[in-house]
């Protein structure tokens, strides 16, 4: 071995700590690319398979009752490629030790009981001759333990049904669970059954009431949409909607892009942070080897070998923060997708190590190495033989350069020194502390989801949904309808709402939303704007989310064209009032009287809202489960627990991930740092030892600059952490989700512990090695 | 090119004048510009003879330093040339002040410079690595009188043990030339005497022309040459006919 290369292996030896830490700093930044990327690529490759093999629609649409030769005439629209009319009818299930009703659907299968789009998971599908035999949504078999043999009973059209599982499947409609207000497995249950058994219950022989379609390869959707619309006009259809609409692809799709965000921004802030880290790092280890380096030179090294020596010292760093990176990305990947497992139910979902990703997660670590190295190299190439051979003169210090001399004149010989020490290198103490605010600002990022979801379910929920229960009914009813409800047993209050699907048109497009009609005195639905006070419905017009307004190009004053989307295809014209800043989704609000006047009928209600008597919950949901109009009971309370549950999950382990790797970067900066100016500064602390100083307070010189650094840098690092977590939110969709960001204090100050933290480690490290100074090694050493 | 080594030739220390292995003409070096100028050489004319030992003695600052950096290469003259042979060191490229350090010049400094990661056997052979037909870092060693101390790390050995590696490591390239600034500048009488005597041992066992700058005006008189600077310029240059072993100099 050549004497340059065993120097190469002594100088990483000698400084494992220094490069263990910035590999794992930029092992981090790998882990990150690959467990994100990896999953997103694992969950999206599971989604789009899943969906080609099963042939998952690309329309859906419901109507009242059409006949069978309509899905003929339905197959000749240009661009569809196939009809699948179907019977859909909503369920309810009892199982035992639920409080309330599982709901959801039964829907038919072919004539002869073929599962069409659907993945037998255990038993098998249902004999066409026997009436009672169906397969039910595997989720729901699994949370109840339901086998094939097992009898279901569920009311369905009013009456009660004794039904025996056949088997249990997964469906591309159902990858994520969900009825409306329902996310729990356990609380969805879809049942399919041959359409002749299904039509009989339902009394719809010849008819279907429910169609999905698959498109041709580039055929124009909204002319498709519009055609089918047309054609199902005479028999009820509700208007035809792409996947984009679909419950479970939208959860599925809006969790993608999620992961996307995260996927594509995360990473890049983890590498600029190691890149960065490596820059400084580099650059004071090689200031610290000039000398060494000169000496190569004059002995005749040429600066190619030295800088081929360099490289492999910041190569060996690539290659091991690489390797540990992957490692550990493929292992938190492969927990990750475990967690997606949970909730979403494809066939197949497996993380898989893609060569591509392994050349992506090098190329990024050697981008950065690169870029954090680069400096370093070209100070190397500028290095004069010639240094070697001057006498060491003292480093130039200057008084006050930071205005820091009043401070200095007050401190005392070895408060002088720290201050001196800081203002002699304002620009590596600026790179410091930007390092370790960066380290602040990811364990922030952390931690702003949990934050962010927090306020939503405050805000959104809390204080805008008032209700404890929420009553859907599956036609609108005269409002005289809530007299029944209001002396339901343990209701306190009752209040109506009428929500009408719409098309909502504007010079710039148009929209497929809700408009929602209140009334004035009632308080359990409340429009908060974006400071969370209540705005007014207006009598004399709609009240609209203003992104709605922006997107749709409306203003305050104009009129809007409104086309019914519940069968009834009637237009009517509403003056726009006025447009609330508020947060979620696309909203449109009109008092009650003045929605019944403006659709030329009596007041209505489709939904009832209650606050009731917990201790008499059990009774009014047992009185709810038989009335025959209502399709759902929601509670907000166990809506909010669900979904904070399965946010929560994922969320966790996203802030677990993201807060050690920011714990990681913090203790690699810190670390680093002091270790650097530790050995910069060995001969000033051994001479102020041989004068005779105590330990302590040589320590202090070192630990106070240390100490400063990290104070400077923590209001620096906390508004880091928002700018970021701004970036990452800015790539929402504000069409959907429109908050500020929001960073608790508890947020704030965990970082600032978690910070602080890692430099009271280092700040005890640094103090061993202090204690450990030889002083005369340090007094004759020149290195 | 000619060779930059002759092992085993013994030096003539007694008769006239010998072949130039270095010749400058009219150096000067100006650091810094107006009020600010500093000039380190003013106008120096130069030559190192092959085989022969030259003291280059002086004040602080008056060129010693700045004249051996460009000597060997580590530094380039204002204005004025450096032939080395038949080649032009003042018109050479970086690669080829490289090469002619590499393969001609060995340095010798006044703090040492060993790389405190290698032993002093391995700091040897950083040097050897360098060249086609190195000296075996153990020879190189046992020249200087460290055979026993191999491979003990730089913070392992005293301060007169580190410049006779640091020698050792001039010498394995087998330069035609030593330069060494200031060599016992950070030793003490009995321990200078010990790296003179190394420096003495090699000029003898293999001509090799050695430049010590020392401010120390004793060690003259192992010289068979001896140069004295003053602000830039040589004040002096005396030929040295009874050279004193430097096991008799005292300071």
């Amino acid at each position: 071995m050549r004497a340059i290369d065993r120097k190469l292996l002594r100088d990483l030896a000698r400084m494992r700590g220094q490069v263990i830490t910035i590999a794992l700093v930029l092992a981090a930044g790998v882990a990150a690319t690959v467990t994100l990327t990896g999953t997103y690529r694992a969950l999206g490759a599971a989604r789009d398979d899943y969906y080609a093999a099963q042939d998952f629609p690309d329309l859906f649409v419901h109507v009242e009752r059409a006949p069978d030769a309509v899905a003929a005439r339905l197959a000749t629209i240009p661009g569809v490629a196939t009809v699948t009319p179907r019977l859909v009818e909503p369920l309810a299930a009892w199982m035992p030790g639920q409080a309330r009703p599982a709901t959801g659907t039964a829907l038919s299968l072919p004539d002869d009981g073929a599962l069409r789009g659907l993945v037998l998971r255990q038993g098998r599908g249902p004999d066409p001759t026997r009436a009672d035999e169906v397969v039910v949504l595997d989720s729901f078999a699994t949370a109840h333990h339901l086998a094939p043999d097992d009898r279901l009973e569920v009311v369905m059209a009013g009456r009660r049904h004794r039904l025996r599982v056949t088997g249990t499947v997964l469906s591309p409609e159902y990858v994520f669970p969900v009825a409306a207000g329902v996310v729990n497995p356990s609380g969805v249950v879809v049942v399919w059954m041959p359409r002749p058994a299904l039509a009989a219950r339902t009394g719809a022989d010849g008819s279907w009431n429910d169609a999905t379609f698959t498109l041709v390869r580039g055929a124009d959707q909204r002319a498709a949409i519009a055609a089918i619309d047309r054609a199902l006009e005479p028999w009820g259809g509700l208007g035809a909607y792409g996947r984009d609409q679909q419950l479970s692809h939208r959860f599925v799709s809006q969790e993608l892009e999620q992961l996307e965000v995260l996927a594509t921004r995360v990473p890049v802030v983890f590498l600029l942070v190691a890149a960065f880290l490596l820059n400084v790092v580099l650059g004071r280890l090689i200031q610290l080897q000039r000398e060494q380096l000169a000496v190569l030179r004059a002995l005749g090294y040429t600066k190619a070998a030295i800088a081929r020596h360099v490289g492999a010292f910041a190569a060996v760093i690539v290659l091991g923060g690489g390797v540990v990176g992957v490692a550990g990305g493929v292992a938190l990947g492969r927990a990750m997708t475990q967690l997606y497992v949970r909730f979403f139910h494809f066939p197949s979902l497996t993380f898989h190590l893609e060569p591509d990703l392994i050349g992506l997660a090098l190329a990024v670590s050697a981008a950065a190495t690169l870029a954090g190295a680069l400096a370093a190299m070209r100070r190397v190439l500028r290095l004069v033989p010639a240094e070697a051979m001057r006498t060491p003169s003292p480093a130039r210090y200057r008084k006050g350069v930071l205005g820091l001399r009043p401070v200095a004149r007050l401190a005392g010989p070895l408060g002088r020194m720290i201050v001196r020490e800081l203002e002699r290198k304002p620009l590596a103490m600026a790179l410091s502390v930007v390092g370790v605010g960066f380290a602040l600002a990811i364990v922030i990022i952390g931690r702003f989801s949990r934050d962010s979801l927090d306020a939503l379910l405050d805000d959104v929920m809390a204080r805008s949904m008032r209700e404890d229960v929420a009553v859907v009914l599956a036609k609108p009813a005269p409002i005289g309808e809530l007299g029944w409800f209001a002396h339901a047993p343990g209701v306190l209050a009752a209040e109506p709402v009428h929500a009408v699907p719409v098309r909502l048109t504007g010079p710039r497009g148009y929209r497929d939303l809700i408009v929602t009609g209140l009334r004035p005195g009632d308080d359990l639905r409340q429009v908060l704007d974006g400071r969370g006070a209540r705005v007014p419905i207006p009598r004399d017009g709609l009240l609209v989310s203003e992104i709605l307004a922006r997107r749709l190009g409306l203003a305050v004053g104009d009129r809007v064209r409104l086309e019914r989307r519940d069968g009834d295809h009637r237009q009517l014209v509403l003056p726009i009032a006025a447009t609330v800043d508020d947060r979620l989704g696309m909203q449109a609000y009109l008092e009650l009287d003045a929605l019944a006047a403006a659709l030329g009928e009596a007041p209505q209600l489709s939904e009832v809202l209650l606050t009731i008597d917990p201790r008499q919950r059990d009774r009014l949901m047992a009185t709810l489960a038989e009335v025959p109009g209502v399709v759902q009971v929601i509670e907000v309370s166990s809506f909010r627990d669900a979904f904070a549950a399965q946010s929560g999950d994922s969320m966790t382990f996203f802030t677990w991930l993201v807060v050690s790797l920011g714990v990681v970067i913090a203790v690699g900066v810190v670390y680093n740092n002091a270790r650097v100016a530790l050995s910069e500064r060995a001969r000033d602390l051994a001479t102020l030892r041989v004068l005779g100083y105590h330990r302590r307070e040589v320590a202090v010189v070192l630990i106070g600059q240390l100490a400063i650094q990290v104070a400077v840098a923590v209001p620096i690092g906390l508004w880091l952490g928002w700018a970021l977590a701004s970036a990452l939110m800015s790539a929402s969709d504000p069409e959907q989700y429109r908050f500020p960001v929001i960073i608790s204090a508890q947020t704030y100050g965990f970082a600032a512990l978690v910070i602080g933290g890692a430099a009271l480690a280092t700040a005890a490290l640094v103090r061993r090695r202090l204690d450990r100074l030889d002083l005369n090694d340090a007094l004759k050493a020149r290195d | 090119m000619e060779s930059g080594t002759q092992p085993g030739t013994a030096a003539d220390t007694s008769s006239g004048p010998r072949a130039e292995i270095l010749r400058a003409r009219g150096l000067t070096k100006v650091y810094g510009a107006g009020a600010t100028e500093v000039r380190a050489l003013d106008g120096v004319d130069f030559t190192l003879a092959r085989g022969e030992i030259l003291a280059l003695l002086g004040p602080s600052g008056s060129g010693k330093s700045t004249l051996l950096n460009i000597l060997g290469g580590l530094d380039t003259p204002t204005t004025g040339t450096l032939h080395h042979g038949a080649q032009e060191l003042t018109r050479a490229s970086d690669d080829e002040l490289t090469r002619f350090r590499r393969d001609h010049v060995g340095f010798v400094f006044q703090f040492y410079n060993l790389v405190p990661s290698l032993t002093a056997r391995e700091n040897v052979q950083l040097a050897a690595d360098l060249v086609r037909a190195p000296m075996p870092p153990e020879e190189a060693l046992a020249v200087v009188g460290l055979g026993p101390r191999l491979d003990h790390f730089p913070a392992q050995l005293s301060g007169g043990e580190q410049q006779r590696v640091a020698i050792a490591r001039a010498i394995a390239k087998r330069p035609a030339m030593l330069l060494c600034d200031e060599p016992t500048g950070a030793l003490d009488g009995k321990t200078g005497r010990l790296v003179l005597e190394a420096l003495l041992a090699v000029n003898q066992r293999f001509g090799t022309a050695t430049a010590i700058i020392t401010h120390n005006a004793v060690i003259g008189a192992m010289a068979d040459r001896v140069v004295t600077m003053r602000d830039g310029r040589i004040a002096s240059e005396r030929i040295n006919p009874n050279r004193t072993p430097p096991a008799a100099l005292d300071w």
